[in-house]
């Protein structure tokens, strides 16, 4: 029952807020599909998203919701968004009137793209969304998230404050974040993920480099495709995977866990200054481990190389 | 009175040249956009095909495609981009370097994945936009670069007379029916050697002599000897028809198909057009995918085409059509697409996250059915607009209904209550002994056929279940066949009679609004 109260006060709140006649913007603008289409974009708030429709046009949306103590004319947006198309190049750019500024207003931006797009956004505050198109993409947020999907060139992502999630990218990404998650999937060609102060979370990967550099922030990496290099403080650090290339593994404080498949060719080169080494597979195990701070061990032919060091961490492997 | 004995031949001339300059007078206009901007036509300037358009929003509600139906849409792109091959590790484009450069993610020319699904040792195609590009990646069938991969691609043709066949290698004879700038035809046999009746598909192409692949090395796979059987007249020949829209035609319920044709009953009467749904042997319902309405659903359609094409079995359909042990490699688990369950990524090209545990048929359904219906020309001539009319007024559209309706209420809002511009009545129709490919399907006759959908016929190369023609008009025409021994006359005769009366203008302006489609 208290859950229901509380979930009808939300409502209710919801409907408060937001439940005002909107503001919204349209408009469409032709593009042929012979030519690649650069689209910038550049907001100071609201949440902000490009996604892939079909060839042939641009097609802008703007929504403004007003609280209820705040007003929104219908032709808000006519002075606050600025539209200028030349050729194949398009720039959007949303400056706030005072409303909006004082945080009275709810703004949403969808833009439609064709396949072939390079896409450049800038949002001060608020979340952006990329789906579905060519790339490359150059994305940045002072404050929100930034997810990105289904983009086959490079993308390239930052935020001050904020996650940044990224799935099926044909081309490197480069993710950096002041304070915030990094996550991936699928990314054949890699990243480079770097957060102050955040966890990182990376399953099918090619070859990739992942830094948290302060606090106690994780990694883990699920099916590693090919080199791997990883850093934390103090946070663990875990991999579950085929070892196809090398992988070089390093925490300050934090432990390491290994999971590999049953049979491996690799060569083990792990050490942890205060920390323990627990070896639980019988292809690398040697005698005494618990005692030793450093070890090396092969398994198969050897030719990969596993590099793992902690100062003060526990290193397992199995 | 000399006077006009002298300009009587040449009146005499003019009596029996203007009816012949009218009926030349109107002409076909071609693929809307013009054959450079075929979908090969893009191709060959470096530009890539474009991506089929997403679905619209519900133009009665304004319900959009929601996050997971987009993403669904966009792996769909993925996977129906993948090349397939007969082993995992098989390197995609080996022969020069990539033209496009737009890595993974380019359904036209995916760099680094080969399929670990695996084609089969019998095939028509290795890529479902080999038959599937016109005028976008998803479309119907179309001309394609034969050499992806060198740095000057040769001019667009059909991708049955040299790229499929011999990719990769592969020791493929061309039949003389697969010409160079026809049609993408694939094969039906009439009967059996024995003399019963037959009506499946024989797939043109082995995996024999593939260099990219060291694991079938003692494939030894003839091709059925089709020329014999085209000069014995024992082929029927089927065009590939597009995926666009078969999310909306497969949302339209029975009773507004069967609505749709009632209302239609007294005019159809006088003009001999009878007409009748195929149905499911199991429940009974109007089946209405294919060129006879065969198909169910986009679902069976996907699992089916992915066997038949490509030879790549799957949960519809689990067993291959070839199981020669020599050519199948050593690493296919049949069958060859299915949910996958492993707990690890090793197989499956590392589709280890929830979303991609569909397989590659599912996920086919998925992009059908979330693809947008072809879109009229937005600017149409006025010559177009007025063909409109008269094309619903000889009667054309008793068949090629214009507008259908989904149901009222579906899982996905984009897909509900809304209209649908298919052209088509989507019941089966006798066409007569001239388009009779003597096979029966469900309750589909050996003459009888589907009313082809018409949207995007404005953008389609070729024309009538076997690709006969690229001419819209000789396609009009080849709806007409009078009555043999054999086979009825055609349904279509009344409608084409009143389409021969119509003046030349009038023709012109039904042939201008169809490309406007």
């Amino acid at each position: 029952m208290r859950l229901i109260k509380i979930l009808f006060s939300l409502a209710l709140f919801h409907l408060c807020c937001f439940a005002q006649v909107p503001a919204e913007f349209t408009k469409t603008l032709p593009v042929s599909n012979t030519q690649p289409v650069t689209l910038r974009v550049d907001i100071e708030q609201g949440d902000l998203e490009i996604l892939y429709n079909h060839d042939g046009e641009v097609a802008i949306h703007a929504v403004a919701m007003a609280a209820p103590n705040a007003t929104v004319d219908a032709h808000y947006f006519s002075s606050a968004l600025v539209i200028e198309q030349e050729d194949h190049a398009i720039r959007v750019v949303y400056r706030p009137r005072e409303t909006a500024s004082s945080g009275k207003l709810k703004l949403r931006f969808r833009i439609y793209v064709p396949f072939r797009t390079a896409v450049t956004t800038s949002v001060q505050q608020g979340a952006t969304t990329l789906r579905g198109f060519l790339g490359p993409v150059d994305a940045h947020t002072l404050k929100g998230d930034i997810s990105a999907s289904y983009i086959s060139q490079q993308v390239h992502a930052e935020a001050e404050d904020g996650n940044l999630d990224f799935q099926v990218i044909g081309e490197p990404v480069l993710a950096k974040v002041g304070r915030g998650n990094i996550t991936g999937q699928r990314l054949e060609k890699g990243i480079a993920a770097h957060t102050d102060d955040g966890d990182i979370s990376l399953m099918v990967i090619g070859p990739s480099l992942a830094e948290v550099a302060h606090g106690a922030g994780r990694i883990e990496v699920g099916g590693a495709r090919s080199t791997l290099t990883l850093r934390t403080d103090a946070g663990d650090l875990q991999v579950t995977s085929s070892p196809y290339d090398d992988w070089h593994l390093d925490s300050t404080t934090g432990n390491i866990r290994l999971h590999l498949p049953p049979t491996v060719n690799l060569r083990l080169e792990a050490s942890s200054d205060q920390g323990e080494l627990k070896i639980e597979r019988d292809d690398l195990a040697g005698t005494s481990d618990k005692f030793l701070s450093r070890i090396t061990r092969q398994a198969g032919a050897g030719s990969k190389l596993i590099a793992a060091h902690t100062e003060k961490g526990r290193i397992t492997i199995r | 009175m000399k006077a006009m004995r002298a300009i009587a031949p040449a009146l005499a001339l003019a009596c029996v040249m203007i009816p012949s300059i009218s009926a030349w007078s109107q002409k076909d206009p071609g693929v809307r956009g013009g054959i450079q901007n075929t979908g090969g036509g893009l191709q060959q300037r470096g530009i890539p095909i474009p991506h089929p358009p997403v679905i619209s929003p519900n133009p009665t509600t304004g319900a959009t495609i929601n996050d997971n139906e987009l993403a669904s849409f966009l792996e769909g792109i993925l996977r129906a981009g993948q090349l397939e091959s007969t082993c995992d590790d098989c390197a995609d484009v080996t022969d020069g370097s990539q033209v496009t450069g737009l890595g993974e993610l380019d359904p036209m020319f995916p760099q680094f994945h080969t399929n670990s699904n695996g084609l089969g040792a019998r095939h028509n195609a290795d890529q479902c936009f080999s038959c599937h590009a016109q005028p976008t990646l998803g479309g119907s069938g179309g001309f394609l670069v034969p050499n992806p991969g060198d740095k000057i691609p040769r001019r667009p043709e059909n991708p049955q007379f040299t790229l499929v066949p011999h990719r990769y290698g592969r020791q493929n004879v061309v039949p003389s029916f697969e010409t160079q700038y026809g049609p993408i035809r694939e094969v039906r046999f009439k009967k059996k050697s024995d003399g019963t009746a037959d009506g499946g598909v024989h797939q043109l192409w082995t995996v024999r002599g593939s260099t990219n692949d060291t694991t079938i090395p003692n494939c030894a796979l003839t091709q059925p000897d089709f020329e014999k059987e085209y000069q014995a007249g024992n082929l029927a020949f089927r065009i590939p028809l597009q995926m666009t829209g078969l999310g909306l035609l497969e949302s339209i319920q029975d009773r507004e198909i069967l609505a749709q044709h009632d209302a239609t009953a007294a005019l159809r009467a006088p003009l001999g057009i009878t007409g009748h749904p195929n149905r499911s042997g199991n429940d009974g319902t109007i089946t209405r995918f294919g060129w006879k309405a065969q198909n169910k659903s986009i679902t069976i359609f996907a699992g089916e085409a992915y066997n038949v094409e490509m030879g790549i079995t799957n949960e519809a359909f689990p067993t291959a059509t070839e199981e020669d042990p020599d050519c199948q490699g050593p690493q296919k688990p049949e069958p060859n697409d299915v949910v996958r369950t492993d707990n690890n990524d090793d197989k499956n090209q590392d589709f280890n996250n929830p979303l991609h545990i569909l397989p590659d048929w599912l996920q086919f359904q998925m992009l059908m059915r979330f693809t947008d219906g072809p879109v009229p020309d937005p600017n149409a001539s006025d010559s177009a607009k007025r063909g409109r009319d008269v094309f619903s007024r000889i009667g054309c559209a008793l068949c090629h209904t214009p507008q259908m309706q989904t149901a009222p209420v579906m899982n996905s809002p984009v897909l509900q209550n809304r209209p649908v511009n298919a052209f088509t009545d989507l019941m089966v129709h006798h066409m007569g002994h001239k388009l009779a490919d003597d096979i029966a399907q469900g309750q589909a006759a050996g003459d009888e056929f589907r009313t082809t959908p018409l949207w995007g016929v404005g953008q389609r190369i070729f024309f009538m279940h076997d690709g006969r023609t690229n001419d819209l008009l000789q396609a009009i025409h080849e709806h007409h066949s009078d009555a043999t021994p054999k086979y009825p006359a055609s349904e279509a005769n009344g409608v084409v009679h009143k389409f021969n009366q119509l003046s030349p203008a009038e023709q012109q302006e039904i042939l201008d609004f169809l490309r406007s489609l």
